[in-house]
C-alpha cells in the first residue's frame, strides 16, 4: 500500500526479547496456573518412570539378577522385616540397602531426600502414639506432663523402641522395594509376577497402564493448551471447573486412544498373554538371592523375631 | 491382465456388500464390494470421512462389518474365527501388517528395540531370529542411535520410521498403510517412500500386496498400480488403473482430492487444478507447474 512502510522495515513483535542460544537445551518455565502446574507435575512423574526404565537398563549389582529372583528375595525380606521385633533387624536391613543401591547406580539422594522423609512422615502419624506410656507402659525416658496425683504423660523406653522399630521397618521395606523395583524393567517385573501365578489379564493391564497414562496426560495437556490459547483471562477456580466438566470427555477420548493402542497390539499378533523376550537362564547367583530372601524370613520367624 | 493361474487362486481380500456404522449412527461404509488380488498395489483415495481408515481396520480383522462379509484367501474373516482358531489367527496376523495413521497409538513399548521385537515375538519367532531381524531393521531404517530411546519421545518422522519398521520386520505378505505421508515433511515422505521402495529389493517383497489410504496423490502415483476411490457415503466411486484414475481431474475434483487454485503471476491472475501432497525430493506442495 502506498504511504505505508514496508512490512519488513517494521520491527517484529518479539525483537525486544533476547535471542535464545541455538544449541542450549529448551528450558521449561513452570506454569503459573493451577491446572498447568498439575499437568506438568503429572508429566514429571511420567518422566520419572522413564528415568526408572533407564536405571533398570543400566549395568549394576541388582540389575544383574533375574526379576523372579528379585521378586522372591523382596517378598522374603519383607516377611522377615514384618516379623522382626528387634530394631536391630530393620536397622541392619536399612544400612545394607544403601551400599547395594550405590552399587546398582541408584542415586542415593532418591532415598534421603525423597523416599525417607515421605515414609517417615506417614509412619510417624501411626508410630508416635505408641511411644507414650498410655499405650506402652514402662520405664520413663521423658516426662511431658504431670498430674497432681503423680500420674502423667511420658515417653517410655519400650514405647520409643516400638515406634523406632516400626519407622525403621517401614523405611527398610520401602528402601529395598524401591531399589528392587527401580532396577527391574517393567515388563520383566510383570513377567516375574506371571511366573508366580498372577493372571495374564493382570499382567496385560500392568503393561498397558503406563501407556494409557501417557496418552491421557498428552490429551489433557493438548486440551488445556487449546483452551489457554483462546482465553484472555482465567482464574484457577475457572480452570478447576473446566477440568471437572471435561473429565468425562477426556476419559472418552483416552478410552478411544486406548482402544487404538489395543488394536495396534492385536494387529501384531498379541493376545491376552503377550509374549516378551525369554528371561536369561536362572543362574547360581539368582538362586542364591532367592534363597537368601526365603532364609531371612525363616530365620526371623524361627527365632521369634530375634526378640532379646 | 491377470494370468490364468493367478485367477484360480482366491483373492487376498474379498468384501461383499460390507457396511460399517460407528456409534451415533455414523455410516463409515455402506454396501462396499471389493476384491484385492495377490501382488496388487492399491491406493485407497477419498475425502476425509469416506471410510478409508475403517476399511483398513476391517481388512486387518480389527473391526467387523455390521452387514456383509469379508473373506481372506477365500476364508471368512470373522471375529469368532480370529478369537477361537489359534492357527487361523497366527496365519492371518503373520500375513497382514498394518501401519496405523497415528504412530503414537502404534508405539507402546519402552524402547525402540522392544517395539521392533514385539511383533515377531507374538508370532512365535525364535529369539535368535528376532534378535537378528531387529539388528537388520535398526540398520535398514537408520534407527541404531535410537535403539534404547522410548518411542513416544521421538520426532514425528522418527516415530513413522519406527512404526513402519515394527510392521515390516515381521515380513508380512500383505502390507496395509493408513496415511503413510500424514503429517510428514517432504524429506520424511521421501524417506518413507525409499523405505517402502527398499522393501522391493527381494523377490518376496516385490510380490507383497500393498493397500494404503492416502490423500497424497504423489504418493499414490509413486506406489500404486490401482486406485480405489471411495465416495463420501462410503461406497466405491471408482476402481481402476492408477495412471488412468489419477489423470482424471474432474473425478478427483468431484471427490475433493483436487481443487481449483487461483494465484497471480506479476499482473496476471489465473487458476488451475491444485493437487495435494508433497512432491518427493522437491519439497513442493503443488504438484503442477504453472
Amino acid at each position: 500500500m502506498p504511504g505505508e512502510p514496508p512490512a519488513a522495515a517494521s520491527p517484529p513483535a518479539t525483537s525486544t526479547s533476547p535471542p535464545s542460544a541455538p544449541d542450549s537445551p529448551p528450558r521449561r518455565r513452570p506454569a503459573r496456573d493451577f491446572l498447568g502446574r498439575t499437568l506438568e507435575e503429572i508429566r514429571d512423574f511420567l518422566e520419572q518412570a522413564v528415568f526408572a526404565e533407564g536405571i533398570a537398563a543400566h549395568p549394576g549389582l541388582l540389575q544383574g539378577f533375574d526379576a523372579r529372583a528379585k521378586l522372591v528375595f523382596g517378598l522374603g525380606l519383607a516377611t522377615a522385616l514384618a516379623l522382626a521385633t528387634h530394631p536391630a533387624v530393620p536397622a541392619a536391613a536399612l544400612l545394607a540397602a544403601l551400599p547395594v543401591a550405590a552399587a546398582s547406580a541408584l542415586p542415593l539422594g532418591l532415598f534421603w531426600a525423597r523416599l525417607w522423609p515421605v515414609t517417615l512422615g506417614f509412619t510417624a502419624v501411626m508410630a508416635l502414639p505408641a511411644a507414650f506410656n498410655v499405650f506402652r507402659p514402662g520405664p520413663e525416658l521423658v516426662r511431658l506432663w504431670s498430674c497432681a496425683d503423680g500420674s502423667g504423660i511420658s515417653l517410655t523406653r519400650p514405647g520409643v523402641l516400638a515406634a523406632l522399630g516400626l519407622a525403621l521397618r517401614v523405611c527398610a521395606i520401602a528402601s529395598w522395594t524401591s531399589a528392587l523395583a527401580l532396577t527391574t524393567r517393567r515388563d520383566r517385573a510383570l513377567d516375574a509376577l506371571r511366573a508366580l501365578g498372577v493372571p495374564a489379564a493382570f499382567r496385560l493391564v500392568g503393561l498397558l497402564a503406563y501407556r494409557y497414562l501417557v496418552l491421557l496426560c498428552d490429551l489433557a495437556r493438548a486440551e488445556h493448551l487449546a483452551r489457554t490459547s483462546r482465553t484472555v483471562r482465567r482464574r484457577d477456580a475457572d480452570d478447576r471447573g473446566w477440568l471437572a466438566g471435561r473429565a468425562g470427555a477426556l476419559l472418552l477420548r483416552a478410552n478411544a486412544a486406548g482402544e487404538a493402542v489395543h488394536h495396534a497390539m492385536t494387529a501384531r499378533g498379541a493376545g491376552m498373554d503377550v509374549r516378551t523376550p525369554a528371561p536369561p537362564p536362572w543362574r547360581a547367583r539368582d538362586a542364591a538371592l532367592a534363597c537368601a530372601g526365603v532364609a531371612a524370613a525363616v530365620a526371623v520367624a524361627a527365632c521369634g523375631g530375634l526378640r532379646p | 491382465m491377470t494370468a490364468p493361474a493367478a485367477a484360480a487362486t482366491p483373492p487376498v481380500f474379498r468384501l461383499e456388500e460390507v457396511a460399517y456404522t460407528y456409534p451415533g449412527e455414523v455410516n463409515a461404509l455402506s454396501g462396499l464390494s471389493l476384491a484385492i488380488e495377490e501382488g496388487d498395489r492399491v491406493a485407497l483415495l477419498g475425502a476425509t470421512g469416506s471410510g478409508k481408515s475403517t476399511l483398513l481396520l476391517l481388512l486387518d480383522g480389527l473391526i467387523f462389518p455390521a452387514a456383509g462379509k469379508v473373506f481372506t484367501r477365500g476364508e471368512p474373516l470373522t471375529e469368532a474365527r480370529l478369537q477361537e482358531e489359534d492357527d487361523f489367527r497366527l496365519r492371518f496376523r503373520a500375513e497382514c501388517g498394518l501401519v496405523f495413521q497415528n504412530a503414537d497409538h502404534q508405539l507402546f513399548n519402552s524402547t525402540v528395540e522392544e517395539e521392533l521385537a514385539f511383533g515377531p515375538l507374538q508370532l512365535g519367532w525364535a529369539e535368535t531370529r528376532v534378535r537378528a531381524a531387529v539388528a537388520t531393521a535398526l540398520a535398514d531404517f537408520r534407527l541404531e542411535r535410537l535403539r534404547q530411546r522410548p518411542p513416544f519421545r521421538l520426532s514425528g518422522g522418527e516415530k513413522r520410521r519406527v512404526a513402519l519398521a515394527s510392521v515390516l520386520i515381521a515380513e508380512p505378505r500383505v502390507l496395509l498403510l493408513d496415511e503413510p505421508s500424514g503429517g510428514l515433511d517432504p524429506r520424511s515422505i521421501e524417506e518413507t517412500l525409499t523405505a517402502l521402495g527398499a522393501t522391493d529389493a527381494t523377490p518376496a517383497a516385490a510380490r507383497r500386496t500393498l493397500v494404503f489410504a492416502t490423500h497424497d496423490l504423489h504418493m499414490a502415483a509413486a506406489l500404486a498400480r490401482r486406485v480405489v476411490l471411495l465416495s463420501e457415503d462410503g461406497r466405491v466411486a471408482a476402481d481402476g488403473p492408477a495412471e488412468r484414475l489419477l489423470a482424471d481431474e474432474s473425478l478427483l475434483a468431484t471427490h475433493n482430492l483436487l481443487h481449483r487454485h487461483a494465484h497471480q503471476h506479476a499482473e496476471r491472475w489465473h487458476a488451475h487444478p491444485h493437487r495435494h501432497g508433497a512432491e518427493p525430493g522437491q519439497g513442493a506442495a503443488d504438484g503442477r507447474a504453472c
